[in-house]
């Protein structure tokens, strides 16, 4: 069966959710990710400098950095343009 | 972009809405008037006075109708069901909408299109072999009108026919016109799922741009 979402959108999910700290458990219910692929999903984006983790004694929150702020305005506008360049459909 | 977007937004999600419901109204009168068809014809209840010739072909057309108006409901209800939370969202969201609210909109519409894109495929063909068998349905009606009306019996023999061949006919045209616009909304949603694709190599050197 094909995916429902791609890594591209999933990244964008948890980008945007991101905007204010969030923990692990809270992305992963948000994203509707499993553990596993929303631990390999946050590491790559703390990887790539769009994600930081913050640290606050024992509690682990992730909260986007201002690199990602690009991502998900390039992200917004090519999506939005799906709307607007293909024939759409009515009745 | 923004406010345009969202028009075509917001009137796609309802067309599409109204399909899948039409459809789903018309997959249970499809049923419902193919199982009264196989009972009528089964049981031998002497509605029309008609030729076995005609009735044994009408009832497997029927029976044929009713399995696939089985089918084509519960795919409807599966199908409703994903798109009626986002029009909800949609419709109860103040305005004016944040783009990034919207994005997430588009994104869940994407989601549901390609969770259902075999489906909906398969809801074309089925509404076309559905609407076809009706049409069929129809025409048989009229031929039975007719020869009733040729052997010139009482003005019943003849106008019961006419009054299911009238159904039958819209339910088999409506039918027809639903898999036309279901096939509308799978190209137009196989574009965009083209368009998403290629512009990944964008995101991508988005994503490593540091």
């Amino acid at each position: 069966m094909a995916e429902r979402r791609t890594p591209y959108e999933i990244y964008w999910e948890i980008l945007v959710y991101c905007r204010t700290p969030r923990g692990f458990t809270a992305i992963i219910n948000r994203c509707d990710l499993n553990s596993k692929t929303g631990q390999e999903y946050l590491e790559f984006l703390v990887a790539k400098g769009h994600l930081a983790r913050i640290r606050e004694g024992d509690r682990v929150s992730y909260q986007s950095t201002p690199q990602a702020a690009e991502y998900i305005a390039l992200f917004s506008s090519l999506y939005q343009k799906l709307f607007d360049t293909s024939p759409g459909f009515r009745l | 972009m923004g406010e345009d977007t969202l028009s075509r937004f917001k009137g796609e999600l309802d067309s599409f809405f109204l399909i899948v419901l039409l459809n789903m109204t018309f997959g249970a009168l499809a049923m419902a008037f193919g199982m009264q068809y196989i009972v009528t014809v089964v049981l031998g209840l002497p509605v029309w006075q008609t030729n076995p010739v005609i009735r044994i072909p009408a009832a497997m057309v029927a029976l044929v109708g009713f399995g696939l108006g089985m089918s084509w409901i519960l795919t409807s209800a599966r199908m409703l069901r994903g798109i009626r939370d986002i029009r909800r969202e949609s419709r109860h969201s103040p305005e004016p909408v944040n783009p990034e609210t919207l994005t997430g909109w588009i994104l869940k519409m994407t989601a549901h299109y390609r969770e259902n894109q075999k489906t909906l495929r398969q809801m074309i063909v089925i509404c076309r072999l559905g609407g076809c068998a009706f049409v069929m349905l129809g025409i048989v009606s009229l031929l039975q009108a007719f020869a009733a009306g040729s052997a010139g019996g009482d003005w019943w023999s003849w106008a019961i026919p006419v009054i299911a061949a009238a159904i039958n006919l819209t339910i088999g045209i409506v039918t027809i016109l639903i898999s036309i616009g279901f096939h509308r909304y799978a190209s137009s949603w196989d574009q965009r799922l083209k368009t998403a694709a290629s512009s990944e190599d964008v995101l991508q050197h988005a994503m490593e741009r540091k």
